[in-house]
């Protein structure tokens, strides 16, 4: 009986983890779209974004998917500014102990003009299987673009492991081609929109949309939709797609995200993330 | 009705009459055409344009009185969403009556371009009271309309033999008894919005004319169930805000409450059109004038203002529908006994003539709605009777309803503005078991930017009634569950985008899917209004369902995705204030397992006021390409004047369609229609009843109304 259910579990994991997971909760909450964002989650999402943020922070995200312990995403990052470029460093888990996936990552982003920056990210992953397929060791890197031709409006676009630098086991294991594009519109000081069309190279492409908007400068109330499938690869399920909805709040130098990812089928997926900032916001500086 | 349908139409009547100040009638014609045109193009399921015209009529003739209009009918102008239109009141109530129009800029969200557009449907009249208001005067001094409509299919059809009685009833279901002819009658007075009464006469193509020319047998067989003359009469008067009866109703009459998850007995407009006006606006007592056979209430009802913040409305309805009659133990007792309810209206053949007015429906009830600023709370209570037994078909996908043939029913609905958010819903019980139930909001968070949510839940076991008319995919108040969302966005001051998703599952088996089941619906639309005088759109459609994969009854049944996806591109352009060209291309593509195919539809519209004669003209080209009648692609079509058409294309062929609109005097109006459809690759049309030998299809309908 533990043998079906860690298999199950291994199945399931496989799937999930291909899903392409975004990391922090504003994302979440606006349909898990980022690839037109400067905020603290570009270390994970779009490097460039990184580079319109320029602030100091270190943050914690959390996404359980429908609820099940062993196939939650974990991520830790920590962004520092500099005269050169913003620095990014971030951490991700997904799995259990007989599955799972870690990857360290050094993010470097720059602004090459006002409107436009690039941004870069090398990783090491590493996947463990079962007690037999043991560990598989990659190397890979992440590149992208950020460009805000005005103020309100930034268009990004992502590759996520273009070719793979390094992998110490069968191409198997290997991490898939992921491309993405996007982007997101201030609307008003209360409104924003996102956008975002990401290509998996084994899966379908996946829609995803969202809003947020500002109450009275105290709460964020987010909404979006995702035609992105629950478990890639498997098409009877493909064509159901998920609501998101979030909460942002900020006190002081604390900002607190939660949001939660409901599938037609397999219920809710809650997410939390947590930003210190060290130091008040640098932006346009 | 849907408040939305009325914005998005009245949007093209203000184009019209800007350009036109001074509205003659046939201008004041021609504007409502264009809009209705309008508004029904986008709907896929049937709407009520008579309803939908009529609301059009009035709004112009008579302006809303922005100086004591309350809440409610400060909502009704169209483009006056309920944050804007509290905003008014509270100017109302801190600075007292408007003086002028421009005063309007004072209230913020009212911008010159809003107050131009509102302004045909706004007065700063004081309203008069109701207290002029003489019976004898009203029933004699009303506005009056006859109108008389004929219609006809050329090609002889399948139905129409002449046989023996003996044949007919050995077949009762294969032989038509009338003839082809289609026959309308109706009479309405008006006294401005004080009273309504006429009466409607019809019968369809097939029911029997002047049934005396029958012969005996045939008299006795169908049981005199053949009325005199026409086959259908409904009789209206109405009368309203008359001191404190706000309405009341004697003969045939509509309700609407809530969010129509109890009582909704017209069609609404469902999601198909305008992705964030999803909220209901319930007009409660309307009199009922359309053809419709089923879908009305028919006894007496009044709505009466008890206190300043509360209305009470109580019905009774006493009136004889079509149905199924099981034969099995009459010998037993003296009831019939119900299986099913039939909707379509047609008492063509013998077999449906013999369920024509089968059984005897009795529904009596109150609704009491409180209301203060802009908090709603209404509550419903209906009993529902079928003078005879219920026992409802039994099809394994139907859901077990009880074999009772008394239900009560009771709800409670709300609506709460708060800001510049509307909340809504309506919960509904049957019997106290699991109630249905809506939730939604609509957030106008930005004059740019506005945002819709609903949820709904509807068990399989609760028994909707018979005059339901919910937020629902599939029309009924049981066995679905769904969340939708809607946003549209004004992105740039031409560019507007509209887009709704809607996910839904069923949780019980439904026909053709022996599995609960589930699907989503998602539309996307980008208009582009290029210039005053040319405007398009393109638009994405994508539905997801699931049905039966295998009909074989000894393998457990399995389903199958099912996708339709459509694209279509539109453009609107008139060269002059009286010609107008219109062109459309759409694809539509469905995939089911391993079938794939696609279907295509182009049209040229022409549409032509001409100067200086009261004529308006429309033709249509249309050509259509579809693999089967699975892809088939519906598109509007202009027709006479309250009556609706929304055909099919399928299969290959093309299709003709002319109607042409003539305003002898102040008098008398004149309508023809004229539609035409050949296919290039079937010899014979349609199958059954109305099947036609030979490749071509012609429709006639005339139209006369007399004014006076």
């Amino acid at each position: 009986m533990k043998n079906i259910t860690v298999s199950l579990l291994l199945w399931l994991s496989l799937g999930i983890q291909a899903q392409e997971y975004i990391a922090g909760g504003e994302n979440g909450g606006m349909g898990m779209t980022s690839a037109g964002y400067d905020n603290f989650w570009s270390i994970q999402n779009n490097q460039a974004g990184l580079a319109f943020y320029r602030q100091f922070a270190a943050g914690i995200d959390y996404r359980s998917s429908f609820g099940v312990e062993n196939i939650a995403h974990k991520s830790l990052a920590l962004s520092i500014p500099s005269k050169a470029g913003v620095f990014g460093i971030g951490y991700y888990h997904f799995g259990f102990q007989q599955f799972n996936e870690q990857t360290i990552g050094l993010a470097y982003a720059k602004r090459l003009s006002k409107k436009f920056a690039i941004g870069i990210k090398m990783d090491y992953l590493n996947t463990h299987i079962g007690d037999i397929y043991g560990n598989t060791h990659q190397l890979i890197f992440e590149l992208g673009i950020l460009a805000k031709p005005t103020e309100q409006l930034a268009f990004g676009a992502h590759i996520f492991n273009p070719a793979p630098l390094f992998i110490n086991t069968t191409e198997r294991n290997a991490k898939a081609l992921i491309f993405k594009f996007g982007a997101s519109y201030m609307l008003t000081q209360e409104i924003k929109a996102a956008f975002d069309i990401i290509k998996n190279e084994n899966y379908k492409p996946q829609f995803s949309a969202g809003i947020e908007y500002y109450y009275h400068s105290f709460v964020k109330f987010r909404i979006g939709y995702g035609t992105r499938s629950a478990i890639a690869g498997l098409e009877s399920v493909n064509h159901e797609g998920s609501f998101f909805f979030g909460l942002g709040y900020r006190y002081r130098n604390i900002s607190l995200d939660i949001a939660t990812g409901i599938h037609q089928r397999l219920g809710w997926s809650p997410q939390i993330s947590l930003l210190y900032h060290f130091t008040k916001s640098k932006k346009d500086a | 009705m849907h408040k939305g349908g009325v914005v998005l139409v009245l949007c093209f009547a203000v184009f019209f009459s800007l350009q036109a100040q001074n509205l003659s009638g046939d201008k004041i014609a021609s504007i409502v055409d264009e809009a209705v045109e309008q508004i029904v193009a986008e709907s896929d399921e049937e709407v009520d344009v008579q309803m939908l015209t009529e609301s059009l009529y009035d709004m112009l003739e008579n302006p809303v009185h922005i100086n004591t209009a309350d809440f409610r009918e400060l909502t009704k102008i169209p483009f006056v969403s309920e944050p804007l239109a509290y905003q008014l009141i509270r100017y109302r109530n801190k600075y007292g009556i408007l003086q002028s129009l421009y005063e309007l800029q004072a209230i913020s969200g009212f911008y010159p371009a809003l107050i131009q557009k509102i302004s045909p449907f706004i007065t700063l009249e004081i309203t008069p009271t109701g207290n002029t208001f003489k019976l004898q005067k009203a029933l004699v001094s009303g506005r009056k309309n006859i109108f008389l409509r004929y219609g006809r299919t050329l090609q002889p059809q399948a139905g129409y033999q002449k046989t023996f009685d003996s044949i007919i009833q050995e077949h009762p279901n294969q032989i038509i008894l009338g003839d082809p002819n289609a026959l309308y009658f109706r009479f309405t007075s008006r006294y401005y919005s004080h009273l309504q009464y006429g009466f409607t006469m019809e019968k369809d193509a097939g029911e029997i004319f002047l049934p005396t020319r029958l012969s005996d047998t045939l008299r006795q067989l169908t049981a005199h169930k053949a009325k005199p003359v026409f086959d259908y009469y409904s009789f209206h008067l109405f009368l309203e805000k008359i001191k404190n009866i706000k309405a009341l109703a004697l003969g045939d009459y509509h309700l609407q409450f809530g969010q129509g998850l109890l009582l909704w007995t017209s069609p609404a407009f469902g999601k198909a059109w305008n992705p964030v006006e999803i909220k209901r606006y319930a007009q409660g007592i309307k009199p009922y004038k359309s053809t419709d056979e089923n879908n009305f209430l028919r006894g007496i009802a009044g709505t009466f203002q008890l206190h300043k913040d509360i209305q009470l409305t109580v019905f009774y309805s006493n009136k004889k529908v079509d149905a199924n009659i099981s034969n099995a133990d009459t010998s037993l007792t003296e009831e019939t006994t119900v299986t099913s309810f039939q909707r379509t209206g047609l008492h063509r053949t013998l077999g449906e003539l013999l369920d024509k007015h089968a059984i005897r429906l009795r529904l009596a009830g109150g609704h009491l709605r409180f209301q203060h600023k802009t908090l709603e709370i209404g509550m419903t209570a209906m009993g529902t009777r079928i003078m005879g037994n219920y026992i409802p078909q039994k099809a394994f996908y139907l859901s077990n309803f009880p074999e009772q043939n008394t239900f009560a029913h009771y709800s409670l609905d709300f609506s709460y503005l708060l800001g510049r958010t509307v909340f809504f819903g309506e919960i509904s019980s049957y019997a106290f078991q699991r109630p249905a139930q809506l939730w939604g909001m609509s957030a106008y968070l930005h004059p740019r930017l506005s945002l819709s949510l609903l949820y709904r839940n509807y068990p399989a076991n609760y028994f909707p009634g018979f005059f339901a008319h919910p937020f629902a995919e599939k029309t009924a108040t049981t066995n679905e569950k769904g969340f939708y969302a809607g946003i549209q966005v004004l992105l740039h001051s031409k560019w507007t985008l509209s887009a709704y998703v809607d996910n839904f599952s069923f949780p019980f088996l439904r026909y053709r899917t022996d599995a609960p089941s589930r699907g989503h619906d998602y539309r996307l639309q980008l208009d582009f209004l290029a210039s005053r005088h040319i405007k398009m759109y393109f638009r994405y459609r994508g539905k997801a369902g699931q049905i039966n994969q295998n009909t074989n009854p000894e393998m457990l049944p399995t389903l199958t995705e099912q996708n339709k996806n459509s694209y279509r591109i539109h453009v609107d352009y008139s060269l002059s204030n009286s010609l107008a060209f219109a062109n459309r291309f759409e694809l539509l593509t469905l995939r089911k397992s391993d079938y794939f195919g696609t279907g295509y539809l182009l049209f040229q519209d022409v549409k032509w006021n001409v100067r200086n004669v009261p004529l308006g003209i429309h033709f249509r080209f249309a050509i259509f390409d579809t693999d089967s009648y699975d892809e088939r692609i519906y598109a509007y079509e202009h027709d006479v004047l309250y009556a609706f058409s929304v055909p099919a294309y399928y299969y290959k062929g093309s299709r003709i369609n002319l109607a042409i609109r003539y305003t002898l005097n102040r008098h008398f109006t004149l309508w023809c229609k004229l539609g035409h459809t050949r296919y290039t690759n079937r010899q014979t049309i349609g199958s059954g009843l109305t099947g036609i030998q030979g490749n071509a299809k012609t429709d006639v309908r005339l139209q006369i109304r007399w004014k006076f």
